[in-house]
């Protein structure tokens, strides 16, 4: 095997860089008999069976990287879809306790109106309500209700008036 | 072939291991000096290959293949000298026992023996130059030196390798 030729192409030219040219020339054949040397003494060759034996191994290993890819897809795969899952999941939660938190507000709506007070206020607006719907009807008779006792009243500031005219 | 490579194709690895594995063996065998340990680094350096073809530009596929040999060899020298910190705590029969200098597979070529002999980085900077084929710009780079260090290194390790082949005292 000549291993000398494409590595010592230009070394004339790289060592001319390094060197006077006298020294230059003389490392350059220095690099020569040094090269001959691993030429007269050829280190020996690999065994074909140990060719063999590589070639078995890196099979077997690129086997293994084709099946370590595939699991890394299964895998990201799996976690892809775990992760869709989850978000479903939780956004589903949100969407199902906003509705609760609705009847809540309802509900205390309600307490609210349940209030003594309110139902109070409520019975007098509907006093008030049959007996304008009374009057409508024409149906005051001046028995009893707010209006009748305005009309008392009214009745009574007319007598004062009147008393107090006649007594000059 | 490269390209078969980094698309997973097992024909392109076959081919690449019957272009490669001469020179890489070698490139191990040399800086070793034993084909056990040859054969394993060169075993571990395809594999590793398979792992990071990904990461490699075809353009520069020599020099980080070899770079890849020579980060393994770095690793295998530490182990080594774990190793051997290790045996001489021990007894010394156990040592003499476990030294691997003389047995089988074991530096069977002079020039082999005479690396050893060199500092391992001088011993692998040239053997990196002979069997990877990289000129001195890609070796500077691979080794983060600057051009002329490298030139120097290999200068000074060849003069002195052939002085000891010439001495021949193995």
């Amino acid at each position: 095997m000549v291993m000398t030729e494409f590595k010592n192409k230009n070394i004339g030219e790289l060592l001319s860089k390094f060197f006077p040219p006298d020294h230059a020339e003389q490392i350059k054949n220095d690099f020569a008999s040094g090269d001959a040397l691993f030429e007269k003494f050829p280190a020996p060759n690999p065994s074909q069976q140990t060719l063999t034996d590589i070639k078995q191994k890196i099979t077997r290993q690129l086997e293994n990287q084709k099946r370590i890819r595939w699991t890394a897809v299964l895998v990201k795969t799996a976690v892809a879809a775990a992760i869709i899952t989850i978000a479903s999941a939780v956004i589903l939660l949100n969407f199902n306790q906003k509705k609760p938190n609705q009847y809540t507000k309802n509900e205390h709506q309600a307490t609210l109106w349940q209030n003594e007070e309110i139902s109070t206020f409520d019975a007098e607006i509907e006093q008030l309500n049959s007996e304008l719907l009374a009057i409508n009807l024409g149906e005051e008779t001046g028995a009893n209700g707010i209006l009748t006792d305005r009309v008392d009243q009214l009745e009574l500031e007319i007598i004062e008036t009147e008393n107090t005219f006649w007594k000059g | 072939m490269v390209e078969l490579c980094r698309k997973g194709e097992p024909q392109g690895f076959s081919q690449l291991v019957d272009s490669y594995s001469s020179r890489l063996f070698s490139y191990f065998y040399r800086l070793t000096g034993n084909r056990d340990d040859s054969n394993e680094l060169l075993s571990g350096l395809f594999l590793k290959v398979v792992e990071k073809i990904g990461t490699c530009r075809p353009e520069t596929f020599d020099a980080w293949l070899f770079k890849m040999a020579s980060n393994l060899f770095t690793d295998y020298i530490r182990a080594k000298k774990r190793h051997e910190k290790m045996l001489d705590q021990m007894a010394k029969e156990l040592q003499t026992e476990t030294q691997p200098a003389q047995t089988d597979g074991y530096m069977t070529d002079k020039l082999t023996r005479q690396l050893q002999r060199l500092d391992a980085e001088t011993a692998e900077i040239i053997v990196m130059r002979y069997y990877s084929g990289l000129s001195f710009e890609e070796l500077a780079k691979i080794r983060k030196e600057p051009i002329g260090t490298c030139l120097s290194k290999v200068h000074r390790g060849l003069k002195k390798l052939r002085q000891l082949m010439e001495n021949g005292n193995d």
